[in-house]
């Protein structure tokens, strides 16, 4: 072979002695040598590809939009792009318009050195605002909200922080691994409003949701686990709940005689059914106390102020079951007290309940505190419908007999002055 | 793409220079756009007639005949470098002899022997221009420059075909910012879900299904309908600036109501299978999307879902992106009786224990995805049948793929059954990020493959998504990769983070997500 027929010496890898190779070496040295150099060529093509057709459309977003600007009656790219354009071609360094049609001058690697969006137009920021690779962008120009990803550690790629979960299921402190103690500047992207450079970036929060069965807005966390119950039917209180149901279905199976004496013995169970329910949403709402501040604040005074209707209601509700005879009414009562003080947010109370808790304290709440009582009651007769007939004997009785709870004399106390 | 279709510019038969688009140059360089445009129009055709055949050159045959072009001498010279074939003649020059050639002939286009591209010596550098490129880009993809070959793609061309002006009035564009990386909130273990349904959201095919109102919530009648959640999903993914997790409660919830029988074990609030998941999902969707169930579910709840018989001839989106078809072929080795059945499959599954037993390995031992098709789809075995006309209990199995899915999807069987006890295995597997899959298809055994690089090329897969399981059996979690453009991402719930390629081809997957070619 002559010397105008070698091989390119592509010369991508240096053999380390290349006298005292011999042929065999030579030749996979060469070959390797090839196959490394066209690994190199395509990875730079595909770039060179990407970039270069970023650039020619740039450049041909910017003379359009001469266009578009020396040519009123075209308002949008794309009628401008169809038809009436301005008459004389317009130029700019890089590319030409004419006529609808844009053609590029020269190496639009050379002439442009931004990249356009090709959707909104406005320049992208061609570095990340933060992490490895990192510049401060041009202040002052607005640029388009693609913004290249951000790799940092503990960062996402929107350069959102978010504190990754120790050993011990990271709720306390100390096993979450505090990335925010090293904070250069948090985000000084285009987003000119956005606050402070050395103000700690907050890690990405966590919403609530809605369950989809139900309606109740929950921490996302605990979705899962109350979907589990609303819609599962399983969960802790499960089998709990399900025995109560048998138990009262025989009940109801033994039939009204019976019924006329088992008010009394019912009553217990409703009550000590409270005992043990009140104890749960306690629970329950200092669980939510870890998770957010403000529902739980609603829950705890609900649940206290629930206590003394129910226990004022007992005996009332069976009088009620006397006159109206109808033990499956007072059944299904039994059997709701616990689910509805589990989830009497769920029901119709939510939005009554907030209004009441939103109201100011100063503000005597006697007409509000009523309005919910009889809400609470409606849920407690519910299954009965005689709302209206029991309301009335229910506030007397409060009046008189209330007396004797504290905190619902503390209501009262309140609810003179108005 | 009617019978009028003559009278379209747009006709694939009419070679011409691709009409003018807003934010498109309309030639990749001043000096193509002097070949292109001025002089005949018989040169414009005639060029793009020949860059058409120089790519047939590079993609259809052996690439010795690209690689080789002719010494001064006229001998035959091969390199592995690339090569240069001229664009206006049929002379085929090293990096080196191009020059000498464009000096010597005023020829100053030449085609890069590897990849197609096209070099523009005056500009001395490789230019893009739109018409060529399209074609060179179809030509990789589908293997042929029409683009009726495959159904699916219609879906992509079709709507550049149409006129701007008409899309334009009736779609709303996406905002720069949404770009359809973001995470998913982890409801309390539910992180199985949110990898599938994060690699659902980076599946080209669902994301065109769902974007292009292939599911209309507004329209659907079905109460609690997953594939509106699925809807709601990916309008939130792609059409939002928002950049914080997704809450995925509706999925969550509409899983939990489907209140599927093979599945009521998964609806609980314990970590679950992400596999066993993903086919609750495909089920769901297909039946939803495939008229398998009754639109008005109110009055038919018992007879709500009604297995299509013909489940092969289902046209549901979930059909056409992940089912293919296997074939088993079982020849008795007695009378050479055949006895052949087709099934349809939703995924490959490997079964990484028994695969690792028949090749007599330690249990650490690296595996290749290639090595586990190869033995599960591409070799023989005996098997237990018994013959009916001779009866002979000896006979020869051997399974391949009949038809190829657009999304194909491996599960690797990471945990297996012990006596009474089960157990992750933990063998590492590599897999490639390009995957060939015709030595496993049925034609691969009819013909000889290595001379037909257009089948090769329509049967090879790019990597998209790759779901991984970290931890043991009892306890665990899930994260997944997706790739977007060229760019890897990590999804560990609602964290987005950048990742290299090594990273995801270092990870033991569990469940990957092949693309085809031509769509990724």
């Amino acid at each position: 072979m002559s010397t105008s027929d070698s091989f390119p010496q592509t010369g991508i890898i240096v053999a380390g002695d290349e006298d005292n190779l011999d042929n065999m070496s030579k030749l996979a040295h060469a070959v390797l040598d090839d196959i490394v150099y066209n690994i190199v060529h395509d990875i730079l093509l595909k770039t060179h590809r990407e970039e270069k057709m970023a650039r020619a459309s740039s450049a041909a977003i910017v003379v359009e939009h001469l266009a578009a600007q020396a040519d009123p009656t075209s308002t949008d790219d794309s009628s401008s792009a169809n038809g009436q354009a301005p008459s004389h071609p317009i130029e700019t360094s890089a590319a030409t318009y004419d006529n609808g049609k844009v053609y590029l001058k020269s190496n639009p690697l050379k002439t442009t050195p931004e990249i356009r969006c090709t959707r909104c137009g406005l320049p992208r920021l061609l570095y990340p605002t933060d992490g490895i690779g990192a510049r401060a962008p041009e202040p002052g120009v607005e640029y388009c909200k693609k913004h290249p990803f951000i790799d940092k550690p503990y960062h996402d790629i929107y350069g959102q922080t978010y504190v990754p979960l120790g050993p011990g299921r990271g709720k306390k402190k100390k096993d979450m691994i505090n990335p925010l103690a090293m904070t250069p500047n948090g985000s000084q992207g285009s987003a000119t409003n956005s606050p402070p450079a050395n103000e700690a970036p907050k890690p990405i929060a966590f919403p609530h949701a809605k369950c989809l069965n139900c309606g109740t807005f929950l921490p996302i966390k605990r979705m899962s686990n109350h979907m589990a119950k609303c819609i599962g039917g399983g969960g802790r209180d499960s089998s709990r709940n399900a025995l109560l149901k048998i138990q009262n279905g025989n009940g109801n199976g033994t039939g009204s005689q019976n019924g006329t004496t088992s008010p009394g013995s019912r009553q217990s169970t409703p009550t000590s059914n409270r005992g043990t329910s009140r104890s749960s949403p306690i629970k329950r709402s200092a669980d939510d106390d870890f998770e957010s501040d403000s529902p739980p604040q609603k829950k705890k005074k609900k649940v206290i102020k629930k206590t003394p209707v129910t226990k004022l209601k007992a005996p009332k509700t069976s009088k009620s079951i006397f006159s109206s005879q109808h033990s499956a009414s007072n059944l299904s009562f039994e059997e709701k007290a616990p689910q509805s003080e589990d989830e009497d947010d769920e029901d119709e109370g939510d939005g009554e309940f907030s209004t009441v808790v939103v109201e100011p304290k100063a503000k005597a709440k006697a007409a509000t505190k009523k309005a919910k009582e009889a809400d609470s009651k409606k849920k407690w007769l519910h299954g009965k419908g005689g709302v209206k007939a029991t309301l009335p004997p229910l506030a007397a009785t409060k009046n008189g007999n209330g007396t004797g709870d504290v905190d619902s004399e503390s209501s009262q106390t309140l609810s003179s002055p108005n | 793409m009617d019978s009028s279709a003559p009278v379209t510019p747009a006709s694939p038969k009419l070679i011409k220079v691709k009409d003018p688009q807003p934010g498109v140059p309309l030639f990749g360089c001043e000096h193509l756009q002097l070949l292109l445009s001025s002089g005949p129009v018989d040169r414009m055709r005639s060029t793009i007639t020949h860059y058409k055949n120089c790519l047939r050159v590079i993609f259809d045959n052996t690439p010795i005949v690209p690689q080789t072009s002719k010494t001064a001498k006229n001998q035959p010279f091969t390199a592995l470098t690339p090569n240069y074939l001229c664009l206006q003649c049929t002379t085929t020059t090293t990096a080196q002899d191009r020059i000498t050639h464009g000096t010597e002939t005023l020829h100053r286009f030449y085609v890069e022997s590897r990849t197609g591209g096209l070099f523009c010596q005056m500009c001395d550098d490789f230019v893009w221009d739109p018409t060529l490129e399209e074609l060179r880009m179809r030509k990789i993809g589908t293997g042929s420059f029409s683009s009726r070959k495959r159904k699916h793609d219609e879906l992509f061309t079709e709507s550049a075909k149409e006129d701007p002006r008409f899309i334009s009035t009736n779609t709303t564009e996406a905002p720069c910012r949404a770009s359809g990386l973001r995470g998913i909130y982890n409801m309390g273990a539910t992180c199985y879900m949110n990898v599938i349904l994060q690699c659902f959201v980076h599946n080209p095919l669902l994301r065109n299904f769902y974007l292009g109102d292939g599911h209309q919530n507004s329209e659907c009648t079905i109460k609690n309908c997953m594939s509106c959640a699925m809807d709601d999903m990916f309008q939130d993914f792609y059409g939002q600036e928002i950049t914080t997790g997704y809450s995925a409660a509706n999925i969550l919830a509409s899983f939990w109501l489907s209140k599927r029988k093979a599945y009521e074990e998964l609806a609980s609030n314990k970590e679950q299978d992400a596999h066993e998941f993903f086919q609750f999902l495909t089920e769901e969707l297909h039946e939803i999307n495939g008229g398998g169930r009754l639109q008005d579910t109110e009055d038919s709840q018992g007879v709500k879902r009604i297995k299509t018989n013909n489940e092969s001839g289902c046209k549901c989106i979930v059909h056409q992106t992940f089912y293919g078809k296997s074939q088993s072929t079982v020849t008795c080795q007695n009378c050479g009786d055949i006895n052949v059945s087709v099934q349809p499959f939703l995924d490959l599954s490997l079964g990484l224990d028994s695969i690792s037993k028949k090749k007599h390995l330690q249990s650490t031992t690296t595996l290749s995805l290639q090595g586990c098709l190869d033995e599960e789809y591409a070799k023989t075995e005996r098997c237990e049948y018994t013959c009916h006309s001779c009866k002979t209990p000896e006979a020869k199995k051997s399974l391949s793929i009949k038809s190829l899915p657009n999304v194909l999807c491996i599960q690797l069987k990471r945990f297996k059954q012990h006596v009474g006890s089960a157990s992750k295995i933990d063998t590492k597997v590599s897999f490639p990020l390009k995957l060939e899959m015709l030595p496993y298809t049925n034609r691969a055994r009819n013909q000889d493959i290595r001379q037909n690089y257009e089948l090769a090329r329509s049967c090879t897969y790019d990597l998209q998504s790759v779901v991984v399981h970290v931890g043991n059996l009892e306890t665990g979690h899930y994260v997944s990769y997706s790739r977007v453009g060229n760019q890897w991402f990590k999804f560990n719930d609602h964290n987005v983070t950048l990742a290299t390629k090594s990273q995801v081809l270092n990870e033991q997957a569990f469940i990957l997500f092949y693309v085809i070619q031509s769509l990724a």
